[in-house]
């Protein structure tokens, strides 16, 4: 029996709903989210008896993220200890970007609580689709914008990169303030380490609402400075590749399109 | 003030797709019956990055949030955070020499360094002085091994004396001419940037808040939920 269902709301309000998602609401006792989405509580609302929303509780300017998820977690499991099940709902994907869902999960355990995780559309899935990007051709490196710099993760300019969260670099506080040019210095510094300064990059803000297209600025890397101000918390950065790596593997792409290897690497159904 | 009129608008849109539809094509007919300013208008019918405003507004309204649950919210949790401690990293230089025995046999012997960690720059040539080997050895081509050794503190409880500390180390090789040196399988890094991520909740301290948080009161248990959060994050339970 599951007391908490963690779950993603999508990007795009209300239409990136799962049906998965939508029926676990639909029998839980009470949903509590965090998303800014227009339309995100009526629609709930239409779902679920009990709608609480824990943006507004959990965030304050200038505010640790890491105070905001340990109070999302102490509601969600106040309230499964309370009234199972409930649900814990929030914008794109709930394990991606989200340091609530591991407290819960774990916190959940010593208090013999079960929980149920859900996937979501994240924004990396609208970059796909809106990029035309596919990860299985030239791989895919991603990390969190901060963290690469903290850790100063070198870049493969052979393999494209996805930066996460590089509207909110360079702090861990929650913020709605504009951002000033100084606060890209840092990370133009160390993508100049791998690319070329006119290397064209795209931020990526995949719309949450129908009425508006998703936004998507290009820019040269030596350039991401003077776009300070149009960078909120919402964009991610698509990096393609500037070099081509070359096969080594010949033998392999001589096999890859024949039937005699393929016939070596499997067997026939009723073969054991 | 017509921002409601807007907030409603946005909102039909996302739930009514015929008015969705309407709202694209002939925005002027969808605008009837909601009583939007002329700004309004053209950011709705423009529909473009200004878009993000009004929606920004209409979230912001009360009705839109839930103000009552807003109101009825616990306090928010703002403990004193524990102090962080910078991983400690060294550069252990095994050079192998050998040296000539009496039965003209050779054995191999090390010499061995321990440097800081030289950061960006990887040092360059044997590390091996000459005040390690001892006189009369027969230094042979020597391969050097280089070991990264990491110590990653992490700080679990502070009284008023001091700081409680608790240390993981590993060490592994160094490969030459490697960029970035391969993590142990055996003794895995921590760090204090995932420090969240690790948490306590196998010691006694989590076990014992997680007890007082399900024999507890009710109207207690968001802070006792607290609590143990900071117990599992520290493996002190200061409940």
């Amino acid at each position: 029996m599951v007391d908490i269902y963690i779950v993603g709301l999508g990007v795009l309000n209300v239409d990136h709903l799962t049906r998965e998602t939508e029926r676990v609401i639909r029998g839980s006792k009470e949903v509590l989210y965090v998303d800014t989405g227009v339309a995100t509580r009526t629609y709930l609302e239409s779902l679920c008896p009990r709608v609480t929303s824990l943006f507004e509780t959990s965030y304050e300017e200038a505010g640790r993220r890491l105070n905001a998820y340990h109070h999302m977690a102490a509601r969600v499991l106040d309230a499964a200890l309370d009234h199972p099940p409930v649900t814990f709902a929030m914008h794109g994907h709930p394990i991606v970007g989200v340091y609530a869902p591991f407290l819960i999960r774990d916190l959940a355990s010593l208090l013999s609580l079960e929980v149920r995780v859900l996937p979501g559309i994240s924004a990396m899935d609208c970059l796909f689709a809106e990029l035309m990007v596919d990860p299985c051709v030239t791989g895919m490196q991603m990390y969190e914008a901060t963290d690469l710099l903290l850790r100063r993760r070198p870049l493969r300019s052979d393999v494209p990169a996805l930066i996460w969260q590089i509207g909110t670099v360079e702090t861990t506080l929650h913020s709605m303030r504009v951002s000033r040019p100084a606060r890209f210095e840092r990370l133009r510094t160390h993508l100049l380490r791998f690319y070329p300064p006119g290397h064209e990059v795209t931020a990526a803000f995949s719309t949450p609402h129908p009425l508006m297209p998703s936004t998507l600025h290009r820019f040269a890397i030596r350039d991401i400075c003077d776009r300070a101000h149009l960078l909120h918390s919402g964009f991610t950065l698509f990096i393609p590749s500037a070099t081509e790596r070359a096969i080594e593997d010949h033998d392999l792409l001589r096999r890859m399109d024949t039937v005699e290897h393929l016939h070596q690497i499997t067997r026939e159904p009723q073969e054991r | 003030m017509t921002r409601k009129a807007a907030a409603d608008f946005l909102i039909r849109t996302v739930l009514d797709e015929a008015f969705r539809e309407l709202a694209t094509t002939d925005p002027q007919r969808a605008f009837e019956g909601y009583d939007l300013s002329e700004e309004e208008q053209s950011i709705l019918r423009g529909r473009d990055d200004r878009l993000l405003g009004l929606l920004g507004q209409a979230v912001a309204r009360p009705e839109a949030v839930g103000e009552q649950a807003a109101k009825q919210e616990p306090p928010q949790p703002h403990g004193t955070p524990l102090p962080t401690l910078p991983e400690v990293k060294l550069l252990l230089r095994l050079a192998p020499h050998a040296v000539q025995q009496p039965d003209s046999l050779s054995e191999v012997a090390y010499a061995a360094s321990l440097h800081p960690w030289p950061g960006d720059q990887e040092p360059k040539g044997a590390a091996t002085d000459g005040a390690n080997q001892s006189e009369g050895e027969n230094t042979a081509a020597q391969s050097e091994i280089a070991w990264v050794i990491r110590i990653s503190p992490t700080v679990v409880e502070a009284q008023e004396a001091g700081l409680k500390v608790s240390y993981v180390a590993s060490i592994h090789p160094l490969a030459a001419g490697e960029e970035e040196e391969q993590p142990s399988a055996q003794a895995p890094v921590r760090t204090l940037t995932n420090a969240p991520w690790n948490h306590h909740t196998e010691s006694s301290a989590a076990k014992a808040a997680a007890n007082a948080v399900l024999a507890g009161d009710p109207s207690e248990r968001y802070q006792k939920l607290l609590d143990l959060i900071q117990a599992v994050q520290t493996g002190d339970h200061r409940g």
